[in-house]
């Protein structure tokens, strides 16, 4: 591979690295008002989009010494955290004027997220997996703690920021015992030792499993799941759903490459990947069980978001362990984590716009008697609230379907009751708020909801792609299924 | 008894007790200098296995700038009384917190006393750094070579710090809500 190639193949990153210095450039200039920044990001992703798009890889592609892998899928996943990045720089602005918060930093901040996670999903070297770790969560911390003046905002920084560095020291000590056992940081290095090694396996073992526990506390599956809520409670709306969307991906897809560390096919290796997924089928199962029964019981819309993105790691926890015992089915975590964002931002987006009369958050009663202050809204919100509880002809319901699908492929049968059971559970919270917008008449005291023109189209777009989707599956599906047997 | 093995013990000894007062210390400025110890008790145990280039830089950066931010924010912030007390903390957490430390201490011992062919399995050995022309040359080579883009990457991390910063740290005036 020439240089020149290399070079377009990276270029997507390359863009967004140059975007982030242009966009910071440019809000020197002028300060006194924040478009430049806004369209300079939005630009800044939109290139990257382009480039994704036209610079498609074929096959997997090592760059960097090893440090990076350039597949399909990553391609792909930046083109996608490209467009959640358009769609959240549309869609919050009038929230952040809203809520004195309309910072050029919080542009600055979002397009370094974007970057670090999306080095974070390429990254085949354990060094540079926790230096994009750092570059993704530095920009998070911040952002959650964007309304200086809110104590549970603070509150929601500082804890994340604590966990978060948790996280980081004990992913480092993991990575620490693995090199000591090892020798080498390259996964692909550390793939070929577990091929020929006849050591002892001890020190690995520790080393993997912290590993696999800093990420399964970074995508807050049970029982690592405890900042959750209050930090996406506490953070600005727009923020959470960056958090909720980006950083769940780049958690999943970085999970998905710790398991695939070792050659799991050798006889050596068999028993410890079944205590593996043993301890998988626990977390998934517990995250499951405990997001689906207290998102029932929560109040604020933003914890009952928490909560229900504690059941949807539970899920794709369930195609992670499918993937481990038939490494193709990898597919089905792909597909729930591309339709779970775009539910997903379009439906903070949405509780962004609320305008609640004290300083508490967006509650559920907000909702009430929607539908007769704004059919059209209130259709946006069912399109999303259904898409999560999985109902056909929306993205939730095939984002669900093919985990089923997969665990029955894998003979986890039963695991997919469980979910299905959970499902049905969850469906309640998520038809609940359906009905207060529609059957009760409006209230007085309920919040008001408004929102800019660029606002409401980054939620119409989010909407369409969650729609159409669902009415054609079967395009998107074929892409990633062909991407995941490439991979 | 040969002496790498008395040094090795000696550091050891002195960083776990110095790591356990930084914790147990209730004056914030005791802790602040508990760490200290375990800092220099770690350079010399980088020193006794060959990487002295660590250990100067374990000193240089932790002890030297590090420790002197921790103790001006200590300074600024005004905490000389203490606070850091645990018995304010819930006999729950303290007990959860201790179990689970037991549990990780002896996965550890287990495993250490399990794995007596642990051997050094890296392409540096000592022989082939001195050979090379030191750690210091061996570290630049690596850094500006093959470990170039986790190097650049690196400078992203520092933008980040460093907007972060300013935005968090700007006065309240400067707070702006036009569009």
């Amino acid at each position: 591979m020439d240089s020149f190639e290399s070079l377009s193949l990276v270029s997507p990153w390359l863009v967004l690295a140059g975007g982030i210095l242009a966009t910071m450039m440019i809000s020197v200039v002028r300060v006194s008002t924040k478009r430049p920044a806004q369209v300079f990001a939005i630009l800044t992703l939109f290139l990257t989009l382009l480039c994704c798009l036209k610079n498609m890889p074929e096959g997997t592609q090592v760059l960097f010494n090893g440090a990076m892998e350039v597949s399909p899928l990553t391609t792909l996943a930046l083109a996608l955290l490209s467009v959640l990045g358009i769609l959240f720089g549309f869609g919050s602005s009038r929230y952040l004027t809203k809520e004195k918060i309309h910072f050029s930093d919080y542009y600055h901040l979002l397009l370094i997220l974007i970057l670090g996670a999306s080095i974070l999903m390429c990254a085949k070297d354990l060094v540079v997996m926790f230096i994009a770790l750092e570059v993704m969560s530095l920009p998070a911390y911040t952002l959650a703690g964007f309304r200086r003046n809110d104590a549970r905002s603070n509150e929601a920084a500082i804890k994340y920021y604590i966990t978060g560095g948790t996280l980081g020291a004990v992913f480092l000590l993991g990575a620490s015992f693995v090199f000591g056992a090892t020798g080498s940081t390259h996964l692909a290095d550390i793939f070929l030792w577990s091929q020929g090694t006849t050591a002892n396996f001890g020190l690995f073992y520790v080393g993997h499993v912290l590993l696999l526990i800093a990420f399964l506390f970074k995508v807050a599956a049970v029982p690592f799941h405890f900042w959750k809520p209050d930090v996406y409670e506490g953070a600005p709306t727009a923020v959470t759903g960056v958090m909720a969307t980006v950083v769940t991906m780049a958690g999943f897809v970085v999970l998905a490459r710790l398991l695939g560390m070792i050659d799991s096919a050798r006889i050596e290796w068999v028993p410890y990947f079944e205590s593996l997924k043993q301890l998988i089928r626990l977390v998934a199962v517990l995250s499951l069980v405990v997001g689906s029964a207290v998102v029932v019981t929560q109040k604020n819309l933003k914890r009952m978001l928490a909560y229900s993105s504690i059941s949807h790691s539970g899920y794709l926890l369930l195609g992670l362990l499918a993937a481990m015992t038939k490494p193709e089915l990898i597919y089905s975590v792909w597909i729930y984590l591309f339709g779970y964002s775009l539910m997903t931002c379009g439906l903070f987006l949405l509780i962004s716009q609320s305008e609640p009369r004290e300083d508490a958050g967006t509650e559920l009663v907000d909702l009430t008697g929607l539908f007769k202050r704004s059919p059209f809204r209130t259709l946006l919100w069912t399109i999303f609230l259904l898409s999560m509880a999985g109902m056909p002809l929306t993205i939730g319901f095939f984002t669900k379907y093919f985990v089923f699908l997969s665990s029955l492929d894998a003979g986890e049968g039963i695991f997919a009751v469980v979910a299905a059971v959970c499902a049905v559970v969850g469906a309640y919270a998520y038809l609940r708020p359906i009905a207060l917008m529609v059957m009760r008449d409006a209230d007085p005291t309920a919040a008001s909801f408004k929102t800019s023109f660029t606002g409401q189209l980054a939620v119409v777009i989010s909407a369409l792609g969650v729609v159409g989707w669902g009415i054609m599956p079967n395009l998107v599906i074929q892409i990633l299924k062909g991407i995941a047997l490439q991979h | 008894m040969n002496l790498g093995f008395f040094a090795f013990c000696v550091f050891s000894t002195i960083a776990i007790f110095g790591a356990l007062s930084v914790v147990l210390k209730k004056n914030p400025v005791s802790s602040a200098f508990a760490l200290v110890m375990v800092f220099f008790a770690f350079a010399g145990l980088y020193a006794l296995i060959g990487a002295h280039l660590i250990a100067a830089l374990q000193i240089l950066v932790y002890t030297g700038a590090i420790m002197v931010l921790f103790v001006f924010v200590i300074m600024l912030l005004n905490q000389d009384t203490p606070v850091n007390d645990l018995k304010e903390s819930s006999g729950l957490f303290k007990g959860v917190a201790a179990l689970a430390l037991a549990g990780l201490a002896m996965i550890l011992i287990h495993t250490v006393l399990r794995a007596q062919d642990i051997v050094a399995v890296g392409q540096l050995t000592e022989e082939k750094i001195t050979a090379q022309g030191g750690n210091l040359r061996v570290v630049s080579e690596a850094l500006f070579s093959d470990h170039v883009f986790h190097f650049e990457l690196t400078s992203f991390l520092l933008l980040g710090a460093i907007v972060s910063t300013v935005a968090l740290a700007k006065r309240k005036t400067a707070l702006g809500g036009e569009s």
